[in-house]
């Protein structure tokens, strides 16, 4: 047993290696590429006519900035569209759409109230309405920049044609709590990694945010899955099958709302997690498939091991937290509570540094400093500040957020294995 | 519209494999490198051991030669106290390492059983000495258990607690019972003390036995009673 724990260790040390090595080669790979494309500041040539799809479900308390900020986009009047779809809210939502389209006579609205059926249907709908040679669609809890479209087109023409989505580079709003700070974080890192997935062809996500798509190819996918949790990333795997490309435009920004409690967050990782297995599933037949390119043979087996990435992270916070402090308690009881002898022991073992497994430290140390070189150069792409939450917070960052995450992981393995249904 | 990935990129993926298995390997390296060094580190305080018991063999011998030792015996009695510490975290050092070892786990299972017989050496030594010099310590002979024995560990836990307030006036010997089929001096002790299967753990303080775990009140009136001159610590403690 102590030989099999060894060996799932040491794999899980190989594994986490082998893909931070992989990124740290493909940034290597497309550097100058990333600096370069930072510095565009052209126009587009022609503006083609774009419909904005935002389906809101209570979000009575951002729904009225996200429209505000489409409506003052930087763009052609005349070229966009704004389809608006409540989805059944119990808010004042929909109060909050009318109030913010009133008073607006230069960009066509639709507003379509409708009973609750999900995201993915929301969006169909909005796509079937849409005349726009391209679509967007945006959460109404996300706020755009005004030159977003003109940037995001633009990338569309000087890019290659088989392009069928665009995504943003999405950052929290200003964050408020621990909680927020992590995912400020999280989103940074996430949004230079999903770059250069971009260069390689494994963007497997279309985030809600702003994602820019073309109509007819969307279409003539069949739209988005109304069945699927994650239909922002299912419609990416689907673009992905049939060898479309996807790329991010990281001169575009959005900004979005990150869960603010730890239930709102659990909930969202949730179906995250749970949409992510779906999907694995679903398409399954592209894992491990040299067709499929890099996104078959390193970001599916990639998406496949964050789970078990997840569970092991898990396992080794009980063994090496959870075991010691539960050890330490039952040590204060067996000794009738005398802290002060358990205290004096405890600094009067010496260090030695010998203890140390020095060989495994080397390994974490390698890919830690890989981490903190991507933290670094993320920073830089965004433009934001690396320390301009503080410095504290990084350190719960590194090490219990994503144990924080394999906890989730492991709850939807849980809930997953007993057939719990989800829904939006 | 009819699209085409592009190929895969093979040798990026076997040079990060090379990189990968090259930053392991350092890794698995440096890990086999500690564990020598921490195998010859317990070899060389094992001979330290070794030199420090002839020199106390040696200082009993002359001092039983003598008619007036009582200065000489504090001499001995330092050195044997301040031995049996450095044994007893030589010891626990050992057994944390063995678990890891890899390639010298035959060398440290051998050096185990070393350790084990200086304690047996120093346990006999420390009853011989009482009998020259008056001493100021007591003597606990702990058997234990790895494999059969759950409560062990608690044990162990309140026989260190113990050790941190006696400090070296609590000399522990523990008995690894594991190591009884593969040293004979093991089962001489186990026929003297009549030592079963399900009577482990087995403290024997002075030349008291005692079956199954003490809890840390037993285990402290009972160390407080074995003295033979009062101690400040057992006001707390009784």
């Amino acid at each position: 047993m102590a030989y099999l724990i060894k060996i799932i260790i040491l794999c899980t040390y190989f594994i986490s290696l082998y893909f931070s090595i992989f990124w740290l080669v493909t940034l290597e790979e497309k550097l100058s590429k990333v600096k370069q494309e930072k510095k565009n500041k052209k126009q587009p040539t022609v503006y083609p006519f774009v419909s904005i799809i935002i389906p809101a479900y209570n979000e009575e308390d951002t729904v009225q900035s996200t429209i505000a900020s489409v409506l003052n986009l930087d763009y052609p009047k005349n070229c966009y569209e704004i389809i608006v779809i409540d989805d059944g809210s119990t808010d004042s939502t929909s109060e909050k759409i009318d109030a913010s389209i009133k008073n607006n006579s230069s960009v066509p609205v639709i507003f379509k109230k409708q009973k609750n059926q999900g995201k993915a249907a929301a969006l169909n709908w909005g796509l079937s309405k849409s005349k726009g040679d391209f679509f967007a669609c945006l959460d109404a809890d996300s706020v755009v920049e005004s030159d977003i479209l003109k940037k995001m087109l633009l990338f569309y023409q000087e890019h290659e044609k088989n392009i069928v989505i665009v995504t943003p580079l999405m950052k929290i709003v200003k964050p408020k709590n621990l909680l927020q700070k992590f995912q400020r974080v999280e989103y940074i890192l996430a949004a230079f990694i999903q770059r250069l997935m971009g260069d390689i062809d494994c963007i497997y996500i279309a985030p809600g945010p702003f994602s820019l798509y073309r109509t007819k190819i969307i279409q003539d996918l069949g739209g988005f899955d109304e069945k699927n949790i994650t239909e922002d990333q299912e419609i990416a795997y689907r673009v992905q099958s049939h060898h479309f490309k996807i790329r991010q435009c990281p001169e575009a920004f959005v900004r979005t709302v990150a869960p603010r409690n730890l239930a709102e967050f659990y909930k969202q990782r949730n179906r995250w997690f749970k949409g992510s297995l779906f999907n694995l599933m679903k398409y399954k037949k592209m894992f491990l498939n040299r067709k499929y390119g890099d996104f078959g043979i390193f970001q599916l087996p990639l998406n496949l091991s964050v789970y078990l990435l997840g569970i092991i992270t898990f396992c080794f916070f009980t063994y090496y937290i959870v075991k010691p402090i539960w050890q330490t308690v039952y040590k204060i009881i067996l000794l009738n509570f005398d802290i002060g002898t358990i205290l004096k022991q405890f600094f009067s073992s010496s260090f030695d540094i010998l203890q140390l497994d020095l060989g495994i430290m080397f390994v974490l140390y390698v890919a830690l400093s890989i981490a903190l070189y991507f933290f670094y150069v993320s920073h830089q792409f965004s433009n934001e500040k690396m320390f301009e939450e503080g410095v504290v917070y990084l350190f719960p960052y590194f090490f219990l957020y994503y144990v924080l995450l394999s906890v989730i992981s492991i709850i939807v393995l849980l809930e997953m294995i007993v057939g719990k249904k989800q829904k939006w | 519209m009819v699209v085409q990935r592009e190929p895969l990129n093979i040798k990026k993926y076997i040079a990060v494999g090379l990189l990968t298995f090259l930053v392991f390997s350092l890794g698995v390296t440096i890990g086999l490198l500690l564990e020598k060094v921490r195998y010859s580190e317990l070899k060389s305080e094992n001979q330290l051991q070794d030199i420090t018991y002839n020199s106390l063999q040696l200082q009993l011998l002359f001092l039983t030669s003598l008619t007036e030792n009582e200065e000489s015996c504090s001499v001995l009695i330092t050195t044997l106290q301040q031995s049996v510490t450095v044994l007893e975290q030589s010891l626990e050092k050992l057994l944390m390492w063995e678990k890891d070892a890899t390639i010298s786990k035959e060398g440290m299972s051998l050096l185990k059983r070393k350790y084990t017989l200086d304690n047996i050496r120093y346990w006999l030594f420390a009853n011989k000495n009482k009998e020259t010099c008056d001493v100021n310590f007591i003597t606990v002979l702990y058997f234990f258990s790895n494999k059969n024995c759950d409560i062990c560990p608690d044990q162990g836990i309140i026989l260190s607690y113990y050790k941190e307030i006696f400090d070296e006036r609590l000399l522990i010997f523990p008995i690894d019972l594991d190591l009884t089929s593969e040293e004979p001096m093991i089962q001489l002790l186990i026929s003297k003390f009549n030592i079963t299967e399900t009577t482990k753990p087995v403290l024997i303080v002075e030349d008291k036995k005692y079956v199954g775990i003490l809890s840390t009140d037993e285990l402290g009136n009972i160390i407080c009673n074995s003295f033979s001159h009062p101690q400040s610590e057992c006001e707390d403690v009784l």
